[in-house]
């Protein structure tokens, strides 16, 4: 063995060194080279890398989150390729991939820490209402493209994967205060400790802002947009013995919404929508055993409950000149609670282990049982429960061909049993290039609504019988909504500096996708009312790519770009025995020219660009641009124009070095102003008019 | 799942070794730290190089902090095995000794605490580190790719920084646990390639140790820690001498004694281990080479500096 040469050091004794002499045993002993660890980054715990993984998947990091400006979650779903973000109003954004075909973005699953918060009774996640603030993520994972396999139910056509921060992450006191446009007031506090066995964090914040203004050539009058959303949010991890780790997340948030039309008198059909705050309140608590065997096994017990309680209280004003059935309403009001009570438990087991250095597999089984009251839109409050059993493993075949095989079988509410298995295979170019290409297929169950949907409401004429208005009445019998995806991607490493290119052309196709019936016709007597059926078959075709690009040590750059085009064909031709020919004719007709729109439900091109630069004096700036060629949401009707915006984010750290590593008195003021170069566009909602909107961001570290 | 690469060129050198044994037989003190694995480890294979070799020695083993541990006037020799039986040896023994398993900085500071006894009597050492050179040589044959190196130090500890090698650059910082040491983990993490470890107690301690690999993984920085069990827990490799290692060298210095009666200048370890960590590597998306590979490379830059 030869002996290394003994070269020079540039000696630095520490301060130590000559005063630590006192102690007896105060000396450097063997023991830091002798000490045991508990395995930490065991079989589960470490992801496969990019270009080893069965989907294509966007991670979007805190310094992304940070650099984009985003005050809501809901924006940062912008640098995701494909992925459509709007707003039906100030506290509703709309997260959706592959375009958008209506408000609920239901063929997507979204987890929270592996928490399903794509809740009943709509299928929708309520972005606004999050127990969760937008400092406390650590980390997204967007799988792109379906994956029942590893994410369960609904992960159709994607997932969203929302990674905190852990319980030893907020080790300094902080605090944050955000003023701005648009009544902007955000504050929050967190803080946090690490011990030898038991670390936590807590997270306070409320933010809100007064919402959209009226896009004056629709509207007149100021909108009725206010919101505020208060939340506590802990983290707590605890560590019996080393195998052992107990995670224990808790949250809470009530949130005030206005909605309603300031507009005292209603002028078309269905309209009950009068000034209300909405109320909501959600808790959730989670615990997740995570049990090590040395380094490659471990197994993962997770329970965890959603609560979320909805108060809702709407009515109409009399209205002579509506339409039937409106018109019956005389003077008085008839209020239409939409006051819903969810309740969500889940309960799940995974065991992922290392067969042998080339082979992982992931298996498991859970139970959920989602229950909902909601009087005034179910006919009764149901209870489902679903079932599952999932197997997923990853082979390495050969040094540079990996294949990923898996499946999950589910048994859903509805008593119906599918399994949705995925395969893909990738295979190593070069250790720099990597191809890929799979084929999976993922089911989307039914919703509450569109299974057991009820909305009715009794309106009363003066000196007339009651009438009984059936706005919804679904007829149920419904099956899932069967995905099948391929798609063929690339992903290249650009330099050592961790530049990658992640390019893949895909081919989806959704089978029996569920809509809500057009309604036939309206007479003065009766109004059919509107039920939930298999309509449409469709397609999904495109191109997507990111590049994500380290111009230099502080700047990265980050370019998403999509090309998709969608297609549809009706699955269903309407021949009720019950209805008139023309009234068949008619529905017919009207599903017909869905299917022709649904091209429209993809805007064409879609880019997003982020670029972030830190400057050697603390100064940070970052840039965001988005491009969304128009599209169009079958239910919102009006087409969203060409949209382009620019976000700016300048932010300057201060503090002393010694303030810095104290982390008292070190702090970051930052200024953000949202759609710099516009003021004047809309997206989702025609009436809302989205205006340039600044504010600033004071932090300090206590 | 590791795989690790054991040398044994011991016995060709322990055999030449042996035929110059001397006639008198050096009588050997083994003093022990303690009678946990590692010590027993290099007890046991102690004996069995010994044996192998025909060295013609007895060695009587103690354990520091039992009664018998000071007795031993007759010994000619004492190798103490840590850093207490270390202090003990140059405490109560008159004989030359040699310490083994023991951090160089350990050895340094505990010569400096009793310079009478290191003026009059012969000690010498064999360090449980890894030299600076072997460690950065190994980082730049596994990791050719990684070129900042980050470093954290409590300031309390003492190491000496280390000169790098062209296009190898250092990121150290000092950090206390108690004062805000994620934040100076964040900023050491966001600005290097690999985390190197040192002996630290107070930095690399098991409590902190889960939250330092999780911090370093979600930043995807691989960790090089300094033994086996680093790599275990989620390292992604280390260089290390074993207590079998260290017992061969041992041998040599004790022939070596015996022929002269003095003692070779304290030195590192001549043999170590490389330790891998292939399932982490492969999440980081680094193509590790085999230890075999590394090691092969790590020679080549070693006769290229010389």
């Amino acid at each position: 063995m030869k002996k290394f040469p003994h070269r020079p050091f540039i000696a630095v004794l520490l301060a130590g060194m000559s005063c630590g002499s006192a102690q007896a045993a105060d000396y450097p002993s063997e023991q830091d080279y002798l000490q045991e660890f508990p395995v930490v980054l065991s079989a589960s715990r470490l992801s496969q890398p990019i270009s080893e993984t069965p989907n294509a998947m966007t991670v979007i990091d805190r310094n992304m989150i940070v650099a984009s400006g985003a005050r809501n979650i809901a924006d940062v779903f912008k640098l995701v390729p494909s992925m459509y973000v709007g707003y039906a109003d100030g506290h509703t954004p709309i997260v959706s991939y592959r375009g958008i075909t209506d408000a609920y973005a239901r063929r997507m699953q979204v987890l929270v820490d592996g928490r399903s918060i794509y809740l009943p009774i709509l299928g929708q996640v309520d972005w606004a209402e999050l127990p969760l603030d937008i400092g406390d993520i650590d980390r997204i994972e967007v799988v792109r493209g379906p994956s029942a396999a590893s994410h369960g139910s609904n992960s159709v056509q994607g997932v969203i994967n929302i990674l905190t921060r852990q319980a030893s992450g907020v080790s300094q006191a902080q605090a944050s205060v955000s003023k701005g446009d648009a009544g902007v007031s955000d504050v929050s506090a967190r803080f946090g400790s690490m011990g030898e066995s038991w670390d936590y964090r807590v997270t306070l914040a409320s933010r809100g802002d007064s919402g959209f203004d009226p896009m004056p050539s629709v509207l007149s009058i100021p909108l009725n947009d206010n919101h505020r959303t208060q939340l506590i949010n802990t983290r707590i991890n605890y560590r019996p013995t080393g195998g052992d780790s107990l995670d224990i997340q808790l949250g809470y948030s009530y949130s005030s919404r206005q909605l309603g039309d300031q507009n005292p008198t209603l002028s078309s059909t269905g309209i009950f929508s009068t000034l209300r705050d909405q109320k909501v309140s959600s808790d959730f608590e989670q615990f997740t055993w995570l049990h090590t065997f040395g380094g490659d096994s471990d197994l993962q017990l997770r329970y965890y409950h959603i609560g979320r309680d909805t108060k809702d209280e709407r009515y109409s004003l009399s209205c002579a000149t509506c339409a039937f059935p409106l018109n019956l309403i005389a003077s008085g009001s008839y209020p239409v609670f939409d006051d819903a009570v969810i309740h969500r438990h889940d309960l799940e087991m995974q065991h992922t282990l290392h067969t042998s250095p080339s082979n992982r597999v992931v298996l498991g089984m859970g139970a959920r049982q989602d229950s909902a009251i909601a009087p005034n839109n179910l006919r009764y409050s149901p209870t489902w429960r679903e079932y599952r059993l999932f197997a997923h493993d990853e082979w390495r075949i050969t040094p540079a061909s990996l294949i990923n095989i898996g499946a999950m079988a589910e048994k859903n509410a509805l008593g119906q049993t599918h399994v949705s298995p995925r395969v893909s295979y990738n295979y190593h170019l070069t250790p720099k290039n990597t191809l890929r290409a799979s084929v999976s297929v993922a089911y989307r169950n039914p919703e509450m609504m569109e299974e057991l949907g009820n909305q009715s409401v009794l309106l009363n004429k003066v000196g007339a019988t009651q009438y009984t208005w059936h706005n919804i009445s679904a007829a149920g019998g419904l099956s899932p909504e069967k995905a099948i995806s391929r798609e063929i991607g690339y992903i290249g490493q650009l330099d050592e500096d961790g530049s990658t290119l992640d390019v893949r052309v895909y081919h989806d196709q959704i089978g029996d996708i569920i809509w809500l019936d057009y309604v036939a016709n309206t007479t003065n007597s009766t109004v059919q009312p509107k039920s939930f059926q298999s309509d449409f078959n469709a397609f999904y075709s495109g191109l997507e790519g990111t590049l994500n690009y380290r111009l230099a040590a502080r700047s990265r750059l980050t370019v998403n770009y999509a090309h998709q085009v969608a297609g549809a064909t009706r699955s269903r031709v309407s021949n009720n025995a019950s209805l008139s020919p023309a009234q068949n004719a008619s529905i017919n007709a009207s599903l017909i020219s869905y299917a022709n729109k649904y091209s429209e439900t993809v805007p064409l091109n879609s880019a997003s660009l982020l670029l972030s630069h830190d400057f050697s004096d603390g100064l940070q700036l970052g840039v965001g641009f988005y491009h969304i060629d128009p599209v169009r949401s079958l239910d919102a009707g009006t087409l969203q124009p060409l949209t382009r915006y620019l976000d700016l984010r300048v932010a300057q750290r201060f503090g002393t070095k010694r303030s810095k590593e104290k982390g008292s008195g070190s702090g970051e003021i930052a200024l953000v102003v949202q759609n710099a170069l516009s003021d004047h566009y809309f997206d989702y909602s025609s009436q809302t008019r989205h205006k340039r909107r600044a504010y600033l961001t004071a932090t300090l570290g206590l | 799942m590791f795989r690790q690469s054991t040398i044994l060129l011991l016995s060709s050198a322990i055999a030449l070794l042996s035929t110059l044994a001397q006639a008198e037989t050096l009588n050997v003190r083994l003093l022990m730290s303690d009678s946990t694995p590692p010590y027993q480890q290099f007890s046991t294979a102690l004996s069995q190089v010994l044996a192998a070799n025909k060295v013609d020695v007895t060695v009587m083993e103690s354990q520091a902090g039992t009664p018998q541990s000071g007795e031993g006037a007759n010994a000619g020799l004492v190798v103490a095995v840590g850093m207490k039986a270390m202090e003990l040896a140059i405490a109560k023994f008159d004989a030359p000794v040699l310490g083994v398993m023991i951090p160089r900085i350990g050895y340094e500071i505990l010569l400096e605490r009793h310079p009478a006894y290191h003026r009059s009597k012969a000690t010498s050492a064999i360090y449980l580190d890894q030299p600076w050179d072997r460690q950065l040589s190994f980082i730049q044959a596994a990791l050719p790719k990684h070129k900042t190196v980050g470093l954290l130090y409590s300031p309390d500890t003492h190491i000496t920084l280390p000169r790098l090698p062209q296009g190898m650059s250092l990121n150290a910082q000092s950090t206390r646990p108690a004062e805000n040491f994620f934040v100076a983990l964040e900023s050491v993490l966001s600005n290097s390639d690999v985390l190197l470890v040192i002996p630290d107690s107070e930095i690399y301690s098991s409590s902190n140790m889960r939250n330092i690999l999780l911090t370093s993984y979600r930043h995807q920085v691989p960790l090089i820690g300094i033994s086996q069990a680093y790599v275990n827990a989620g390292a992604l490799g280390a260089i290390f001498s074993t207590p079998e290692q260290l017992a061969g060298q041992t041998v040599e210095m004790i022939v070596f004694f015996a022929r002269n009666r003095r003692l070779p200048e304290p030195q590192h370890p001549k043999l170590f281990s490389i330790s891998l960590n292939q399932q982490v590597a492969r999440s980081l998306g680094i193509a590790l080479d085999s230890p075999e590979a590394i090691r092969e490379r790590m020679n080549k830059a070693g006769e290229g500096r010389q």
